[in-house]
């Protein structure tokens, strides 16, 4: 059996806003295997980038805070390390890469800088090593002409290249752990297939561990070997991408694929609430998803539902418990 | 980058004529024919009559003002109505001295005044960033004048520290670092002064622009690196704000050249602007307008100078 | 549409009203000034002495630069007279040249911004060149000038700060307009055949409000120290009208800079109150009324 690289135990996240804290994660668990690719799946706002910034210890703080929970890295709590040391892991060992990669890039260094920087940081190089390492970096990211690149500022290069900037960047020492927050969703469909081809072939030359954080089924089928999905700061299903895409489980997660009949108009409104916080603030009781749930009963608007196995996979839901009082019940397979 | 040079070099010519033009309106209100003052009061009469009719007095005013314009660009300034001495050559002997000062306040507010607006954003809301903030308040609200007093009295009157007037002391021995100790001495105050308002508006605005990159996605990708929080906040945060802060730079130039005409009066400085205020009590228009004409077109190549460094921070516009 | 655009302004103000209540340095600022203004108003009946009379003492003399006492509690100037009640009547004239001299240049301001950001084209380019080049002149030296010109006197220097300081208005004034100008409710009434005249007025002008009232109150802060300084120079408000910026003017002699502080220390620390609750209420307001502008 594999050892997890990173363990995620009851992780809680909580902003403060003006009418008291608020959670943006609540009790997060999972593990990320050596070499593996894990998919997190959710709309925007379910909690799944204030979970890779608690991980990176990047929540800001005021107003953000986590609250409760444990991120082991290799056996160790990283919540207990001090800042420096912590320091000392980012973009060393678990290094990040953002969405905008407009935005994301400092518009007033070269992109060459901005790789060297990491490895000055990291790896004490001198600026001259440094500046090669980065050469080298940008060409294994696919970009021609290094070296003239590496001279050129973020507003001088394309998109696609600018999130190869970034892959070059957060690569640039070999981390164990990548996690990408919507990595293409900024991007053209033709560049995004090029930049997750060329995650597949980092991952492959390097064993780079990839927590890819994405609204995008496609982009999970095409790269993920298990996936996680999250609904309003909660993993509702753990599975593997077969099992995820051949046989669903969670009510919320079968409305993601669009395999059973669209959920009704006032619905999609609640799906496009922007932000993490408000949506927050009143959460429905019971199971989160069951105002918008089709199979809803009594029993779901009550209590939290536990997380159960079905098959391969774990989900939150009454529908795979014995108190479901349906017919139709699925049998838990050993 | 050479084209967005060369537009702001066309744009200033327009303003160069206007300065002019402005200039030579506001002489239409000084008693006499303001070109009479063009002329060298030292020549014979006959020689004078000739540059009566040269410059066109009996012309009308437009006539009269492309003749004024033709010896402002050669140079002539005008002559004293009292000594007959040039204009040009008075302004030349005081500007030194004004450099200095307004030079060595423009240093103090920004080399002062960025790292305390650094320190406020950075420490948004805390005692430091409010008491930071009140003595900004306190510093563009104090009149400079009342400053130079209140700074005379305690530290020239009653402590005796340093002189209370003057660039340096009469019989002094201006050699070597000595001298320089003397000048010094006599620089601190007015060039405080001078600096203290400004140093205030470069404070609020590096405050203001410090916060506002802080919030950039660029500044959690050099966290997510891993950088030292000295290196997020002095390489990536502050380069980047530090480009509008450039644009105060040309706003400072008029602000201290205008400051300077009371602070070297209160602390009897022999620059431009004493020269200004003596020329006033006297009723010197030619040296009035003549230090009008010629500080606004500093003023002028100081925003030039500003608006072109302002490319040279920012590749964004360097390089398109 | 008219109604709908009303109520939102109303709104808007009442928030506005909300976050200004907030800001205790601006209501700092606000119970200063009311202060100020009030002691202005009834000067008369505060102060202790006629500003212009030269006092008398026991002996007949006169009571020339007295240190405080009971009598006078600021002492009396070279002059003999007394250092507070001048103090008190100073502040009618810096008020009132500050509220004068920011009245004409907000017009002058506004109603150039206007006519540059409404008709575009030449207009706006005229005027704003005419901007670039004011702002080229040191002000203070350029007031200086113009009022040594014209005769210096208390009017000369209320009118010719405001003549001078309209720059920053108009560029202001002028961004806004081209901003609400874009708006919809603009291009409607254009279409009903409205004339210019009357669009500026009375659809955009109510819009651009806010920001010239935050202008006008910080300019009003710097008309003061302006005001000041021309009369501290003797080029603004004459003697033996008594003005804080004058009464600093005696410290210019070295003996009573250092024997007599009450004389200049005063009239200094009231040019300084008056000009910071004004400054505190010019960015509470500022942060009232724009909230992305503000600071904090």
């Amino acid at each position: 059996m594999r050892e997890p690289v990173l363990e995620v135990k009851g992780l809680e996240t909580v902003f403060k806003t003006e009418e008291g804290s608020v959670p943006a994660v609540n009790g997060l668990d999972f593990s990320l295997y050596e070499g593996e690719t894990l998919g997190i799946v959710g709309e925007s706002g379910c909690g799944k980038s204030v979970a890779a910034l608690s991980i990176m210890g990047l929540i800001p703080s005021p107003p953000g805070r986590v609250a409760a929970g444990q991120i082991m890295y290799r056996g160790e709590d990283l919540l207990g390390f001090s800042e420096e040391r912590m320091r000392r892991i980012r973009g060393n060992q678990i290094s990040m890469i953002f969405q905008e990669p407009m935005t994301a890039l400092n518009p007033v260094y070269t992109v060459g800088n901005q790789i060297e920087e990491t490895f000055r940081q990291h790896r004490n190089m001198s600026k001259q090593e440094a500046f090669q390492k980065s050469v080298q970096m940008l060409e294994l990211v696919g970009i021609p002409l290094p070296e003239q690149r590496a001279g050129e500022y973020p507003h001088q290069l394309s998109g696609g290249m600018r999130q190869r900037v970034m892959i070059a960047m957060a690569l640039a020492c070999r981390p164990d752990v990548l996690i990408a927050d919507e990595p293409t969703t900024a991007l053209d469909v033709t560049i995004q297939a090029q930049i997750l081809n060329l995650m597949k072939d980092l991952k492959k030359q390097f064993g780079t561990t990839i927590m890819l954080i994405t609204h995008d089924l496609g982009v999970v089928a095409e790269t993920a070997a298990n996936v996680i999905v999250m609904y309003a700061g909660e993993a509702v299903e753990y599975a593997g991408v077969e099992d995820l895409f051949n046989a669903p489980r969670h009510p919320y997660t079968e409305g993601l694929l669009g395999s059973i009949p669209k959920i009704d108009e006032s619905c999609e409104m609640l799906t496009t609430i922007e932000g993490v916080v408000p949506s927050l603030m009143d959460m429905p009781e019971g199971c989160r998803f069951h105002p918008r749930c089709h199979y809803k009963k009594e029993l779901c608007t009550q209590k939290a539902p536990p997380l159960v196995e079905s098959g391969a996979s774990r989900v939150k839901c009454f529908k795979y418990t014995d108190q479901w009082p349906h017919r139709n019940r699925r049998t838990i397979s050993p | 980058m050479r084209q967005y040079i060369i537009r702001r070099l066309l744009q200033a010519v327009p303003i160069l004529f206007g300065i002019t033009l402005l200039t030579f309106l506001i002489m239409q209100l000084a008693p006499g024919n303001p070109l009479q003052t063009m002329i060298d009061p030292t020549i014979s009469m006959e020689e004078i009559n000739m540059a009566e009719k040269k410059l066109g007095m009996d012309q009308p005013k437009i006539i009269q003002y492309f003749n004024w314009l033709r010896e402002i660009l050669t140079g002539n300034l005008g002559y004293s109505v009292k000594t007959g001495q040039p204009v040009a050559k008075l302004i030349g002997e005081r500007l030194p001295a004004t450099l200095l000062l307004t030079m060595s306040a423009f240093f103090i507010s920004f080399i002062i005044g960025v790292p305390l607006g650094v320190y406020s954003a950075t420490h948004k809301y805390s005692a430091g960033d409010y008491s930071m903030t009140f003595l900004a308040f306190l510093g563009i609200s104090i009149p400079n004048f009342f400053f130079g007093l209140g700074l005379i009295y305690v530290f020239a009157l009653k402590l005796g520290w340093l002189p209370t007037s003057g660039m340096a002391t009469i019989g002094a021995d201006l050699s070597g670092f000595n001298g320089v100790l003397v000048y010094a001495r006599h620089l601190v105050m007015p060039a405080i002064v001078l600096a203290l308002p400004n140093l205030a508006t470069v404070m609020r605005f590096t405050r203001s622009s410090m916060i506002e990159v802080l919030l950039h996605d660029f500044i959690r990708t050099a966290k997510a690196k891993g950088l030292t929080h000295r290196r997020v906040i002095y390489k990536h945060a502050l380069r980047n704000a530090l480009i509008p802060v450039v644009t105060i730079f040309g706003l400072s130039i008029p602000f201290l050249f205008g400051g300077a005409y009371i602070t070297e009066q209160v602390f009897n400085w022999p620059g431009m602007g004493s020269l200004g205020i003596q020329a006033i009590t006297a009723r010197e228009y030619p040296i009035v307008m003549g230090l009008n004409l010629f500080t606004s077109i500093l003023v002028l190549m100081g925003n030039l100078i500003a608006d072109i460094s302002y490319a040279f921070v920012d590749p964004r516009i360097r390089y398109s | 549409m008219k109604k709908g655009h009303k109520q939102k302004s109303q709104s808007f103000y009442a928030l506005a009203f909300r976050r200004f209540k907030k800001n205790k340095l601006a209501l700092w600022g606000v119970f200063v000034l009311l202060s100020l203004i009030a002691s202005a108003i009834f000067a008369p009946l505060i102060a202790p002495y006629d500003p212009y009379m030269s006092v008398r003492n026991d002996k007949g003399m006169l009571d020339i630069l007295s240190p405080p006492s009971s009598a006078h509690f600021l002492g009396t100037d070279s002059v003999g007279r007394d250092v507070a009640s001048r103090l008190i009547y100073a502040g009618r004239v810096s008020l009132s040249v500050g509220v004068v001299a920011v009245s004409i240049s907000i017009v002058i301001g506004t109603v150039l911004g206007s006519l540059a950001g409404f008709f575009g084209r030449w207009v706006d380019s005229v005027i704003m060149r005419g901007v670039d080049v004011v702002i080229c002149f040191p002000v203070l030296f350029l007031i200086i000038t113009i009022s040594t010109l014209l005769k210096p006197s208390i009017y000369t220097t209320m009118i010719v700060i405001g003549l001078v300081s309209w720059t920053n208005t108009a560029r202001l004034v002028r961004g806004e307009i081209l901003k609400v100008r874009e708006f919809e409710f603009v291009e409607s009434s254009r279409a009903l055949g409205a004339r210019n005249g009357r669009i500026i007025f009375r659809h955009i002008l109510p819009n651009i409000m806010a920001p010239i009232v935050v202008q006008a109150t910080l300019q009003t802060a710097q008309a003061i120290l302006i005001e000041a300084s021309l009369s501290f120079l003797g080029v603004g408000v004459q003697q033996p009208i008594p003005s804080w910026g004058n009464m600093l003017n005696e410290a210019m002699s070295l003996t009573i800079l250092a024997f007599k502080p009450m004389i200049w220390f005063s009239p200094g620390i009231a040019i300084v109150i008056t000009v910071l609750s004004i400054n505190f209420i010019g960015d509470g307001l500022r942060d009232a009324l724009d909230p992305k502008l503000g600071n904090n």
